[in-house]
């Protein structure tokens, strides 16, 4: 019985790792434009990265259903191309990944104004391209807050039960992740294996919140 | 010669003037929140003017009418801006080297080396940024301007945030730099010493316009208006009549007296003038000298008086039936500028009653 305990943990770090890295791939671009650029519709974008932080997870989790699944145009297509989402773990990663994006956007996003405007200019005057000046100057001085929120993401994702449940359901050893499998545990009245699991993602998300607030204090 | 024309609008003036500016040292000098700033950011391409036309030895950067804003990239100008801004990321080394591209590993590492050795800061490539004083961080921020071999030089208020040694000391080694550059260089001061220290051409801003252009004795000499002679440091406005032209000077009736100015063009008897009487070049009658001189003489005493530690500014109040200002509600008169050395030899702490020369020199008619 303990035994099977380790295949929901190894799909949750499965599930969350992907989340994490999909989310540091979309939000951190996202946080860097909302921080540096000026356009028509900032306020509206921003205000709807964070959306996922604000909606109920089922409520979320009941809006990618209906845009993922085989009801929508969208979704009879991945499941033409064979990538479906709905009720597999790559639901789960969706799920995860948007109810955590906001944290991500947020925490980059400060990161980036933070940096003084006016040493990417020095950088303009010395030659450099922008792309350059992102990877040598931005980049480098927000890198704490977007490792931050990369661990925000990461113990937000790793929590997830109810976008995920909609998404994705409860299928064991499929997309029964620790969240749903404790829920499962304590359904079943198996408290001392519920303890157990408990414990081990409590002793994670603060480890997680430790690490995000060190790095968000500046030291620079 | 870096060419300038242009047009800005800011929130509560426009910025507007042109200025050319050849090889050699311009001050844009001008109170705070003059749009000096603004000016540098729009010539190095920070910043995007309304309008205008800015160029570089006949290449253009900006041009409104034919639409050309070339990025910051492309235009090579070194631009050091206040409080130096150096990559806190970075060591002084990799500071230096930023703007270097192109370059073996060896070739960046000598270039930045020679660089450093130039500024006076040899082996401190690996340094943080943080762990150097004010004037040593204003040293790298030149060093990576400089490294570029740029075309033209900005500095905003290089050596305002500096203490008064390092800033002297910094001030003649700009000097001595710029001979050897020979680039046309644009620095921004409010401080008026500094900008007659070291420019060879003072342009005065104010709200967005430039008032006046030239040599700094030139300016200091001949102000246009009121407000060019107060920020070059007249501090006696008298306000009077012009009487009558006579032998290349006006007469000009100040207060209750007349005193001889000048002549300035276009003045005609009963026009109404401010002189500016520049306080360093009024001048103390010693009791022992056998004056000639009738004419531009008062007589007052001392009421107060200041002292900086270089010179001491003494309030002259004339006595009754000389007084220059006599409508206004003021104690003093005069203010004068003596030297500190001056002001002991001639015991002026006792001895409060003076005679005292406005010589021609000293007075601008605006």
């Amino acid at each position: 019985m303990i035994d099977a305990s380790w295949t929901p943990l190894r799909l949750s770090l499965q599930v969350t790792i992907t989340a994490t890295l999909l989310v540091l791939a979309t939000g951190v671009p996202l946080a860097w434009l909302l921080a540096r650029k000026r356009f028509p519709g900032r306020e509206a974008l921003g205000a709807a990265a964070m959306l996922p932080l604000v909606l109920p997870p089922t409520v979320l989790g009941y809006y990618l259903l209906v845009l993922l699944g085989a009801q929508s145009p969208f979704g009879r297509w991945l499941a033409e191309i064979g990538f479906p989402l709905v009720f597999t773990w790559r639901g789960a990663v969706i799920a995860a990944a948007i109810a955590a994006f906001p944290l991500m956007v947020e925490s980059a996003r400060t990161g980036f104004e933070s940096v003084d405007p006016r040493l990417e200019g020095v950088a303009r005057t010395l030659g450099r391209s922008e792309f350059a000046i992102f990877w040598r100057v931005t980049l480098p001085l927000a890198w704490r807050s977007i490792v931050a929120g990369a661990a925000l993401t990461f113990a937000r994702a790793l929590g997830d039960f109810g976008a995920t449940l909609m998404v994705a359901g409860n299928i064991p050893g499929r997309t029964q992740t620790m969240s749903l499998y404790i829920y499962d545990l304590v359904q079943a009245n198996r408290q001392g294996e519920a303890n157990q699991m408990v414990l081990l993602i409590t002793v994670l998300a603060v480890a997680l919140l430790v690490i995000a607030r060190r790095l968000n204090r500046r030291v620079v | 010669m870096l060419s300038i024309w242009l047009h800005k609008q800011l929130s509560t003036f426009d910025l507007s003037f042109e200025l050319n500016v050849p090889p050699g040292v311009t001050a844009l000098f001008g109170p705070s929140g003059a749009g000096k700033s603004m000016t540098l950011a729009c010539i190095a391409g920070l910043a995007k003017p309304d309008a205008g036309h800015i160029a570089l030895n006949g290449f253009t950067f900006f041009d409104s009418h034919a639409r050309i804003n070339l990025p910051p990239q492309r235009r090579r100008i070194g631009y050091v801006m206040q409080d130096y801004l150096l990559f806190p990321h970075l060591t002084v080394g990799e500071n230096v080297a930023f703007g270097l591209q192109g370059l073996s590993r060896a070739q960046r590492r000598k270039t930045v080396e020679d660089m450093l050795e130039r500024v006076g800061l040899a082996g401190y490539e690996a340094r943080r940024p943080q762990a150097l004083s004010g004037g040593q961080q204003q040293r790298v921020a030149l060093a990576r301007a400089l490294v570029i071999q740029p075309r033209a030089l900005l500095l905003d208020e290089p050596f305002s945030a500096l203490d008064a040694p390092t800033r002297a000391l910094l001030r003649h080694d700009l000097l001595s730099l710029q001979r050897s550059l020979n680039l046309p260089v644009i620095f921004i001061t409010h401080d008026f010493g500094e900008a007659y220290l070291l420019a060879d051409q003072l342009a005065v801003l104010a709200e967005g316009k430039l008032l006046q252009c030239g040599a700094p004795a030139e300016v200091v000499a001949r102000p246009v208006n009121q407000t060019v002679a107060r920020l070059t440091g007249s501090r006696n406005f008298l306000d009077g009549q012009v009487i009558a032209r006579q032998d290349g000077h006006l007469i000009v009736r100040v207060g209750d007296v007349l005193l001889q100015a000048p002549d300035a063009s276009a003045r005609q008897p009963g026009d109404s003038v401010t002189l500016a009487i520049r306080s360093e070049r009024i001048m103390l009658l010693r009791k022992d000298a056998q004056s000639s001189q009738r004419h531009n003489t008062v007589h007052g005493a001392i009421v107060d008086e200041m002292s900086d530690g270089f010179t001491c500014t003494l309030f002259l109040r004339t006595d009754d039936g000389q007084r220059l200002r006599p409508d206004i509600d003021s104690t003093y008169d005069l203010e004068i500028v003596v030297p500190v050395y001056i002001y002991e030899r001639l015991h002026i702490a006792e001895d409060r009653r003076w005679t005292v020369i406005l010589p021609q020199e000293a007075i601008q008619v605006l």
